[in-house]
């Protein structure tokens, strides 16, 4: 006789795991229930062994890759760029934006100083990243009767701008907003004043009534003041105050908004001579009468930019216009008859944008020649069909009548 | 011609009017004169060296900047990041060999590669988040915790749009 101690057939475990074990139907007997169980035991142990050889090799991928990390910021290239080139690279990457308030997490400015402890320092350094603000205090329509309620974004402004503001140095400021009057008045004094001194270049966007205090203040606390971007969102009243003069610094000055803001600027104290540059192409509806009851006083003008409407409006037969150091003018215009009005000896570029069917061509080219001027750059803009509008010939006498 | 030699000992031979593009070499070669003598670059290996004259040699013949133009530029603050598409293709390189450029042509005082570099990484960290700069440069967060706080509290005012 004899006993047998072989395995189990292949067949055998086959029925336990892959008939059984996919089963709910089939039972299996008590020997091999109990072959299962310990097939179970020997499963969770080989499963336990690769988990904790698992475990060990992610601790180890783990370690290596924090190595890795490590081993690369302390060869990473940008630590061996000196300071002032990662400065110049700050201020490119800021792209000559303004810093916004409201703040936002994505200015690049703000990015910039969260990076790193070195390039935080680097940026927070680097004045230029912090001395051209833009604040936005414009509010949503209000329902009426809520004038007086208070805007939340002035005293967001109010305490943010003190943090941002580097203690020194010249600074570019742009504001705009919507408030009622007083209230904006009273965000002017908050936000503008303190700094009125080192303001070098402005941009305010407010209601004419709002910058009556402004318009006191400019000359005297304005002291540093080059250009002023003035851009008025509604028609002033008679009782807005004007300008009673500019600042000894001013040079270039914008304006925009409706034709009678002209009117802003209608004191005889107000010393023209200072100001270079002039754009007035974004007022509307302006007559060359007005306009040129302000160039007549600006002998040191060198570019300027008008846009006129003409009819019953154009040039009176009286007024003559002798800019003797202009060198740019860029003009739209409704009439022609305008050009006869200048003497421009100085004159270099030309850009003359037409409403009428023919383009003034005989009328430029008078002045060229009555001025005496060196043309070097001329453009011709208007709605014009093909082939009509550019004369050649015109365009040949108009740079013949140049020196 | 004139024969420059870098850290790692290469020599390169190149005409004059290439590698007066800097400003240094030209200071360098007008202040030894006419001579045989080998300039020694030893902050520039051979690699970068090869990249810098790549660039000088494609833009001989243009005029320098002068101080008067660097001048206006800064009155400006004109600081468009616009790179050529020649220059554009140039750059496109490694990090380590883009940086390894930049300070090539600050220490050579090439003007115009220096920008096209620092406009170039200008670029790369443009509408980036802190988090993906540092990933980018491999930067950590090595802030202090009293600076962390600062920062927390700084960003209570801004608006996260």
């Amino acid at each position: 006789m004899t006993t047998s101690t072989a395995a189990p057939p292949q067949t055998f475990y086959h029925k336990i795991e892959f008939e059984a074990g996919t089963s709910n139907s089939i039972i299996l007997s008590s020997l091999e229930t109990h072959i299962a169980k310990s097939l179970v035991i020997d499963a969770q142990y080989s499963l336990a062994v690769l988990d904790l050889q698992i475990a060990e090799l992610c601790e180890q991928r783990n370690r290596n890759a924090a190595r890795l990390e490590r081993l690369c910021v302390a060869v990473a290239p940008h630590k061996r760029l000196p300071s002032e080139i990662l400065s110049h690279i700050f201020l490119l990457s800021a792209d000559e934006q303004p810093l916004g308030i409201p703040l936002q997490m994505k200015a690049p400015q703000w990015v910039l100083r969260q990076v790193c402890s070195r390039w935080r320092h680097i940026a927070l350094d680097n004045r230029h990243l912090w001395n051209n603000i833009s604040i936005d205090l414009v509010m949503p329509t209000r329902p009426w009767g809520s004038e007086d309620v208070h805007n939340p974004k002035l005293a967001l402004s109010e305490s943010t701008l003190p943090m941002l503001i580097p203690a020194t140095g010249p600074l570019t400021l742009m504001l705009r907003g919507n408030d009622p009057a007083e209230q904006a008045q009273s965000a002017l004094h908050v936000l503008m004043e303190p700094y009125a001194e080192r303001i070098m270049s402005l941009h305010l966007s407010f209601s004419s009534h709002a910058l009556d205090q402004f318009f006191e203040m400019l000359p005297n606390k304005f002291t540093t003041l080059e250009s002023l971007n003035l851009e008025f969102i509604d028609p002033p009243s008679f009782s807005t105050t004007y300008v009673c003069s500019f600042p000894p610094s001013l040079r270039r000055l914008e304006v925009s908004g409706h034709s009678s803001i002209i009117w802003c600027f209608r004191s005889s104290e107000i010393n023209w001579a200072l100001v270079t540059a002039i754009d007035f192409s974004l007022i509307k509806e302006m007559t060359f009468f007005q306009i040129s009851e302000i160039l007549i006083c600006c002998a040191n003008l060198e570019t300027c930019g008008i846009a006129l409407i003409g009819g019953i409006v154009s040039a009176p037969p009286h007024v003559h216009l002798t800019l003797p150091r202009l060198r740019s003018l860029s003009i739209t215009l409704e009439t022609a008859s305008i050009f006869d009005s200048f003497t421009l000896p100085a004159l270099e570029h030309l850009d003359v944008s037409s409403k009428e069917k023919r383009f003034p061509f005989a009328e430029i080219t008078s002045m060229i020649s009555q001025s005496g001027c060196a043309l070097q750059t001329f453009v011709q803009r208007g709605k014009y069909k093909a082939g009509v509008g550019y004369d050649p010939v015109a365009l040949a006498s108009l740079f013949t009548a140049t020196p | 011609m004139v024969l420059l030699v870098t850290s790692d000992n290469e020599q390169f031979t190149t005409e004059k009017d290439i590698v007066e593009r800097s400003v240094l070499i030209k200071n360098m070669l007008e202040d030894v004169g006419e001579s045989d003598q080998p300039i020694p670059l030893p902050n520039v290996s051979s690699s970068v060296l090869k990249k810098v004259l790549e660039y000088c040699e494609h833009h001989r013949g243009e005029p320098l900047p002068t101080a008067d133009s660097e001048q206006s530029q800064d009155e400006t603050r004109k600081r468009t990041t616009d790179i050529s598409e020649w220059d554009q293709k140039f750059i496109t390189v490694d990090q380590e060999m883009l940086f390894e450029i930049i300070l090539a042509a600050n220490y050579l005082d090439i003007k115009s590669l220096l920008d096209v570099g620092c406009k170039t990484v200008a670029n790369m960290i443009k509408g980036k988040t802190p988090e993906e700069i540092r990933k980018l440069f491999n930067i950590v967060n090595d802030f202090t915790p009293e600076e962390e706080a600062q920062i927390k509290k700084e960003n209570e005012w801004a608006e996260d749009r």
